[in-house]
């Protein structure tokens, strides 16, 4: 039998991964893409897109009887009214739940219109991201340092998901990019880089806040297996930079040439949201660790 | 080129360190009275953890040498913060050793227990 904790975790991912989905791919086509370009992409991603937003909700339903399980006394407990009720109502976490459900269940019919309405479903997303303020680590500090925390945790998130998730679209123009609609998709790329530029030096700056608020320190002791996980989570992301740079700075400047560059840019952009990926599952199983 | 590469290592380090606790535990931080401290009888048994907690899921046990539960009061958090679970110890405790089992959830989601004994002294 699967335990709670083990469940938990695999919802918190799924949730995280639907919801950075949803934030930085919408987001992206909503605030930098010009409309036509941006419709004919959220129309080539509308599967995705509507997975995603019912990832979100699934999981997020899921979560409130796993988490009566968790705190409870295990899964003779997932359904007990009096363990749900306690949950929802005298806990912080309740409180929690109740916000990201209203969120959830709200942005899933926004990606059903046609056209989706990338706005709403954006905004949606970047709240139940929010939500992560009241019950991560920005809560274990007390007085003006959480309040601290948690604004630069709260722009941290929302920075992680613009990057990994605008990469989904990015990429998808990239594949369809033709001779019908260059100047919008030279404009697209422009903002990209520029947004891309500025949203990397704010996951920086908040990180190393995050980092200093939190640890006092900047770099994983070696003992733990929180610190290996996070070691090969530091391998992962570094490679992603890694590539993020070689694409802007080597491949996107060949791309007239028509030599291939298209191709390897793609296939670099798409390594880039597997990494991510693989990124938010190492986060998912250490997150559930001491880092003490 | 080496030092776009070395920025970009040194940024994507220190952006992991900001997303690495993501949760944490409430641990024991001290109590009073303290654990191995031998005490007159207390009136309430205070321990304090490392972050916030969640009442309703956490508490505490007192039990005696014999390991005979003893009974206490309802579980308070301390006033003007989150971090401090207060016991009542209701009766005057009889000369001898004592051990507290406590249980928390943390206020980012994670339950954490454990004990420690202290000594009535005569």
């Amino acid at each position: 039998m699967i335990s709670p904790d083990s469940s938990l975790i695999a919802c918190h991912l799924l949730q995280d991964a639907s919801a950075i989905l949803l934030w930085g791919a919408c987001g992206y086509l909503f605030a930098c893409v010009p409309p036509t370009l941006s419709s004919v992409t959220a129309r080539r991603l509308r599967p995705l897109l509507r997975t995603a937003a019912a990832a979100l909700a699934a999981a997020t339903v899921l979560v409130l009887p796993v988490n009566a399980a968790f705190v409870g006394e295990g899964w003779s407990d997932a359904l007990d009214l009096d363990t749900l009720q306690a949950f929802l109502f005298d806990t912080n976490l309740g409180t929690v739940w109740i916000a990201q459900a209203v969120l959830a269940l709200v942005v899933l019919p926004f990606t059903f219109r046609k056209p989706a309405s990338l706005g709403i479903v954006a905004l949606g997303a970047a709240l139940f991201l929010s939500c992560h303020i009241f019950f991560g680590h920005a809560v274990r500090l007390q007085g003006a340092g959480r309040l601290a925390l948690q604004a630069s945790y709260l722009m941290h998130v929302l920075a992680v998901g613009a990057w990994v998730g605008a990469l989904v679209p990015f990429t998808a123009m990239l594949r369809h990019s033709g001779p019908d609609m260059q100047n919008d998709f030279a404009l697209a790329m422009r903002r990209f880089s520029t947004v891309g530029h500025g949203v990397v030096a704010f996951v920086v700056v908040t990180g190393v806040l995050n980092a200093w608020l939190i640890h006092g320190r900047l770099w994983p002791a070696w003992h733990s297996l929180y610190d290996q996980l996070l070691v090969a989570k530091i391998v992962v992301v570094s490679a992603m930079v890694m590539i993020a740079i070689c694409n802007r700075y080597v491949l996107v400047p060949r791309l007239k040439r028509g030599d291939g560059s298209l191709r390897v840019l793609i296939w670099l952009s798409l390594s880039e949201v597997a990494l991510g990926s693989l990124a938010l599952v190492l986060v998912s199983l250490f997150s559930s660790l001491d880092p003490a | 080129m080496t030092n776009i590469l070395s920025t970009s290592a040194l940024a994507a380090a220190v952006m992991l360190a900001g997303v690495t606790s993501a949760f944490a535990h409430a641990e024991f931080v001290k109590s009073v009275p303290a654990p191995d401290a031998a005490v007159a009888s207390p009136t309430e048994i205070d321990i304090t953890f490392s972050e916030g907690i969640n009442l309703k899921f956490s508490g505490a046990k007192l039990a005696d040498s014999m390991k005979m539960s003893v009974s206490t009061g309802p579980a308070a958090l301390a006033k003007g913060g989150d971090t401090t679970l207060v016991v009542p110890v209701t009766k005057p405790l009889a000369a001898g050793e004592y051990v507290v089992e406590w249980h928390n959830l943390s206020k980012d989601g994670h339950k954490s227990k454990g004990s420690f004994k202290f000594t009535v002294k005569p």
